[in-house]
């Protein structure tokens, strides 16, 4: 089909002018430390991030889990076509490399656990120690024997309890939407804001695995190595 | 002038040239890398706007009231930094198999191959 003007300078021109709009409307600072205290109070936890995206907007957490579930997926699918899987052996085979690896890769392991764990009482949360899990579980798969690995753990493995957390998370929601909580503990106690540290150990589980999914199925590709 | 307003007028800047990276370049790559620009813009233009020169809105003691970050734009942009990190991977997938047929990532050959 022939476009008689070029459409792309018209996108441009109308993204500048939103842009315009968007510098000069002034920023509004009302009520804005009445609400951080407000919400605080109502989730029992210090953390207001956290107590915004698992209490206030919990549907909004509950499909966004279930949208990245659907994108690894899919990006697997695609992966997987025409078979073009090959299992290397390990891809670091210096003995100093593999120390420094095992280190970052402790190293990391236990700042997710820290993250999720506190995720209510400091800041970080479900997400950011997912993202730290992933990454500690790609260091040790880069460097172990992924033939001998894969006798024990298969590549299917993660992406199925990756899939298992969500029905986990999905009922956990479902609990909270019926007002099934249980007792509030004292205020910055480890155990206190309901279901909101295990919601967060959760999501940190399923982001952690579908991380690790995704990058064992791009590791695992004939077209990149 | 403000601080404040010459960093939005920066992040705003940051997304025109993403926007500008996916509409004119030609490699299907450097368009993926143009849209994750723009996506970091945009959530920094978030984090921005509730940055009032004050701590973390983390709240130590629920009686004494202190001056803190607005938490409502982190938390919203919280999603649109997972749902971006979904649709690089999706893309980026989609790429390397749209290349693995046609031989080529440049959007013109694509498209004369496309017809044939």
């Amino acid at each position: 089909m022939r476009i008689p003007f070029d459409i792309r300078k018209a996108y441009f021109a109308a993204a500048i002018v939103v842009a315009v709009f968007l510098a000069i409307i002034p920023d509004t600072e009302l009520g804005r430390e009445y609400n951080a205290f407000l919400i605080a109070a109502k989730a029992g936890i210090p953390n207001t991030v956290t107590a915004i995206y698992l209490e206030n907007r919990l549907y909004d957490t509950m499909f966004e889990v279930m949208v990245f579930s659907i994108s690894i997926t899919g990006a697997l699918y695609f992966l997987k076509k025409e078979n073009k899987f090959q299992l290397h052996d390990s891809l670091f085979t210096d003995p100093a490399t593999i120390i420094i690896f095992r280190g970052c890769a402790m190293l990391s392991f236990l700042s997710a656990c820290a993250l999720a764990a506190v995720g209510h009482l400091s800041p970080g949360g479900g997400f950011a120690a997912g993202v730290a899990f992933g990454t500690s579980m790609v260091i040790q798969s880069l460097i172990s024997d992924r033939n001998h690995l894969s006798n024990y753990l298969s590549m299917e493995r993660p992406e199925k309890l990756e899939k298992s957390s969500w029905i986990f998370i999905l009922a956990i929601s479902l609990l909270t939407f019926s007002e099934i909580i249980p007792p509030d503990g004292v205020w910055g106690n480890l155990l206190s804001g309901g279901w909101i540290p295990m919601l967060n150990i959760l999501i940190a589980i399923k982001v952690g695995l579908g991380t690790w999914a995704l990058s064992l199925g791009f590791l695992d590709h004939k077209w990149i190595f | 002038m403000d601080i404040v307003f010459l960093a939005r007028l920066l992040l705003l800047s940051v997304i025109l040239i993403g926007l500008w990276g996916v509409l004119y370049k030609k490699n299907l790559i450097m368009k993926i890398i143009a849209m994750d620009i723009m996506n970091t813009g945009a959530i920094s233009l978030f984090v921005l706007s509730s940055w009032q020169r004050s701590r973390a809105p983390v709240i130590a003691d629920s009686t004494v009231k202190v001056a803190t970050s607005d938490p409502v734009p982190q938390a919203v942009i919280l999603t649109a930094i997972v749902v971006g990190f979904s649709v690089l991977a999706l893309l980026v997938v989609y790429v390397m198999d749209l290349s693995r047929y046609f031989h080529t990532l440049d959007t013109d050959r694509i498209q004369e191959r496309w017809k044939s």
